[in-house]
């Protein structure tokens, strides 16, 4: 009977026209993705629900053992870490969401309690996952793993993480960077001679507030980092010594203020301006004309934050009448120093747009 | 005779073939990349939260452009809720298109606003500004608002970039609902890449239905009609599969009006929004691009593909009709107005792959298709259709259609699972069931009327009604 059938269905196939054939091969193949792809949405939806479940129930239980941990005296830390080890740190769910509970725990508490989370961290067995997860080899769980430690402190040989501040990957970069920043006790900056990779503005954000944050040193001297070959390194560094208030080094900004980068001439002047210092006009704007329109604006607002309208009268010559951007930076400044011909300057620059056009 | 039209359905039929095979390979590919894409973002972003920079003081200013047009019901409301986005340091640019209602009274009584004398100038031609007004009180001291004359949606942008005061621009459509860290993400890619960044782009998510309470969204809902929840649909298509894909290529050509980011000064190097298409947003992303290409200078588009932004779609067909007619005007405009682009090596992957991508599968796929109808139809009259020949392929596209749409839910799933009630997936794959028997074809017949419209010179956007996101009905023309 069932040969009979497919003897059949073998003679109807080889009936049919070439295209009927690979318009049901192709339903046929399309269908069962589409049910395969179906089956795997609800699987993703069954398998995330529980392991929600499972998260919540681990993080509940963390938060329980944590706060017994941290501010119970009468909780038993040996035994209870030891019992907790063997029963809730079996699969790698539970440990992972053991390292993300203790890393938030973490990141809200200071002093002692925060010493007492890095004890834990290690009597737990943490340390050794997340070095596993440190040799694994690919880039996502290198960066998950040096920002633990980071988070942490917990220190590694260097030559672990040096290897990582070069890496093609931003995020590596990035982790390694604030590892080595956040565990530093003096020179939290040292790994800046070992990079070669240019900073991205992002990074520099990062590490700016992790020196803000977590380094509890001396402030670095920034001006060592003024040769780096990095132009990215040399930005950040002249940023940085006008954030830090390092007005020994005003003499050392002085050269970059005629840098052939832009960019750095740009945050020399930004640098020096915040340092309130005044001798800066005296070099800039007799070379007003000789620069970038992004620097010429950059003059203006150091004329506006350390000069007169004396200085700014210095420049008004120089800027052509078709100069939009300087000219409206130009009268913004001249309405500062002026207050009272605001409406006259507003008018006659109205005037002027309307006859230029 | 009969010899010859059966020779004619031979070759048509293989036309037709040929160009369904390549268009569906097509749409594997992207799906493979952006698969790819996604798996990476994820993972790029599974264990630091870059929330705790928005105390720094290092982030780039930025200027928020939003242009409203007989936006009255909402403005006050949608102005509060830009007012409170959650970033350090940006500027709110309102620019009333010259509204015929009383938005601008309305502005002024709540915001307390006064006219100002700012020096601006015409970087980009727009219409006469009648008015810049800011705040007397200093809690809305980075809100401005611009008074000008109708000139269009283009045109009110062009007029935000003339007097906003930061380097990067932010344009949005003043009623979108934006996440908290939206601002945050969207200039990530600014800040984070080697190459200099001319745009960024976030995902656009459907916002009808969505519980929304002070200009935030509380809880994510799907929407109650099937028009609607189509475009739930369509808009995990496009921008968790397709731009993903592009964004992979660096191959975008468009970031949405609705929103996007900007640099300032490459945007009026490139002359700013145009104002002679409907289609704005693509046309200036393509000049952006064009341009930077044509300077050999080194540069990149970003998207962001967490949902930042949510919207109200078109909930009714006639609406809908409109939206999807404009849409393809803009396309084919800006097509046409870079031809030189299309198959030039010069480009790139913007030559090479998106302009011809967008050409013969975004702006041709529509007429083809209607082609096709036509094709089939004179068949039929000739009596000439083979039924099950025609019942099997009429399968064979369907199956692929379903499962396009299925790949699409299953990557929402995989990634960023905003529809989290179990009946939800259900609904959905019930929508993808139908959409490609009861919403396609009105898609098509838009996109074919709006070819034709495109002919006749229409250049308008046309009335477009909205629901309000838990707000009574209101009306905008743009």
């Amino acid at each position: 009977m069932l040969y009979i059938g497919i003897s059949n269905f073998d003679s109807l196939w080889s009936d049919l026209p070439w295209i009927m054939k690979w318009n049901i091969l192709f339903s046929l193949v399309f269908l069962a993705l589409a049910i395969s792809f179906f089956a795997v949405i609800i699987w993703i939806r069954i398998y995330k629900n529980i392991r929600n479940e499972k998260k919540k129930k681990q993080q509940e239980l963390l938060i329980d053992f944590l706060n017994s941990f941290l501010f119970d005296e009468d909780f038993d830390k040996e035994s209870q870490i030891e019992y907790f080890k063997k029963e809730h740190l079996k699969s790698s769910l539970e440990i992972k969401v053991t390292i993300k509970e203790i890393l938030h725990f973490h990141e809200n508490l200071k002093g002692e309690s925060a010493r007492e989370l890095e004890f834990l961290f290690r009597k737990l067995g943490l340390v050794d996952f997340i070095l596993i997860d440190l040799n694994k080899g690919s880039w996502y769980t290198t960066a998950r793993a040096i920002n633990a430690l980071s988070e942490l402190g917990i220190e590694v040989p260097d030559h672990k993480i040096e290897v990582y501040l070069n890496e093609s990957r931003n995020e590596v970069r990035q982790q390694s960077q604030l590892y080595f920043l956040k565990l530093a006790e003096e020179n939290p900056l040292a790994f800046l001679n070992k990079t070669v990779r240019p900073l991205t503005t992002w990074q520099q954000i990062y590490i700016e507030n992790a020196l803000k944050n977590f380094y509890k040193g001396t402030p670095p001297d920034f001006s060592q980092w003024l040769e780096h070959d990095l132009s990215s390194v040399v930005e950040f560094s002249i940023r940085m010594i006008a954030r830090y208030n390092q007005f020994e080094h005003i003499e050392k900004l002085l050269p970059y203020i005629k840098h052939h980068n832009d960019i750095i001439k740009w945050e020399a002047i930004n640098s020096l301006v915040s340092l309130e210092y005044t001798e800066l006009l005296e070099i800039i704007i007799p070379d007003f004309m000789n620069n970038s329109k992004l620097i010429k604006l950059q003059i203006l607002e150091a004329v506006k934050l350390l000069g007169s309208y004396e200085d700014l009268k210095r420049i008004g010559d120089q800027i052509e009448t078709t100069d939009w951007e300087l000219r409206i930076k130009y009268l913004n400044i001249e309405q500062d120093f002026l207050p009272d011909k605001k409406e006259r300057i507003y008018s006659q620059f109205m005037l002027e747009k309307q006859f230029s056009i | 005779m009969g010899s010859a039209l059966s020779q004619f359905t031979e070759i048509a039929s293989w036309l037709f073939l040929i160009y369904g095979s390549i268009i569906s390979s097509g749409y594997l590919f992207t799906a493979i990349y952006s698969l790819f894409e996604i798996r990476d973002y994820k993972r790029r972003n599974n264990f630091e939260d870059d929330i705790a920079l928005l105390q720094s003081l290092n982030l780039p200013a930025i200027s928020i452009l939003a242009p409203a047009f007989n936006e009255g019901l909402n403005i006050v409301e949608n102005v509060r809720s830009l007012l409170t986005i959650n970033y350090p340091s940006f500027e709110i640019v309102i620019i009333n298109d010259g509204s015929s209602d009383n938005s601008l009274e309305l502005l002024i009584k709540e915001y307390e606003l006064e006219p100002k004398n700012i020096l601006y100038h015409n970087f980009v031609e727009t219409k006469e500004i009648k008015n810049i007004y800011k705040s007397t009180n200093k809690a809305f001291r980075n809100l401005t608002v611009v008074d000008k004359k109708n000139g269009g949606k283009a045109d009110a942008l062009n007029t935000g970039i003339n007097i906003c005061q930061h380097e990067v621009i932010c344009c949005i459509d003043v009623d979108c609902i934006l996440e908290n860290d939206a601002m945050l993400k969207l200039i990530k890619p600014f800040l984070n890449n080697g190459n200099k960044v001319i745009a960024s782009g976030g995902v656009i998510r459907v916002a009808n239905s969505c519980v929304i309470e002070d200009g935030r969204l509380i809880e994510v809902k799907l929407p109650d009609t099937f028009v609607a929840r189509v475009q739930v649909l369509e808009y995990f298509r496009a921008f968790l599969m397709g731009r993903m894909a592009w964004s992979r290529v660096d191959g975008l050509l468009l970031i949405s009006g609705a929103f996007g980011m900007f640099d300032k000064q490459i945007v009026i190097e490139a002359g700013g929004y145009n104002t002679n298409t409907v289609g704005e947003d693509m046309e200036l992303l393509v000049r952006m691009r064009r341009m930077m290409q044509e300077k050999n200078i080194p540069y990149t588009v970003g998207f962001v593909p967490d949902p930042l932004c949510w919207t109200e779609v078109p909930q009714t067909w006639k609406v809908l009709q409109r939206q999807r007619n404009r849409w393809t005007r803009g396309t084919a405009e800006t097509l046409w107005l870079h031809k030189r682009m299309m198959f030039n090596p010069k480009y790139k992957v913007l030559g090479m792959l998106s302009t011809p991508f967008w050409f013969f599968f975004e702006w041709l796929a529509p007429l083809i298709e209607f082609t096709g109808i036509i094709f089939f139809l004179v068949l039929l009259l000739l009596n000439q259709i083979s039924w099950p020949v025609f019942l099997t392929f009429f399968l064979a596209v369907y199956s692929f259609a379903f499962l396009f749409s299925v790949t699409a839910l299953f990557f929402e799933e995989y990634s960023f699972q905003q529809y989290k009630k179990p009946s939800y997936i259900f609904r959905l794959i019930g929508t993808a069931l139908l959409e490609p028997i009861i919403y396609h074809p009105v898609i098509m017949w838009s996109a074919v009327m709006g070819n034709f419209d495109l002919l006749r010179g229409k250049n308008s956007w046309g009335v477009m009604s909205r629901a309000g996101l838990s707000n009574p009905v209101k009306k905008q023309k743009d």
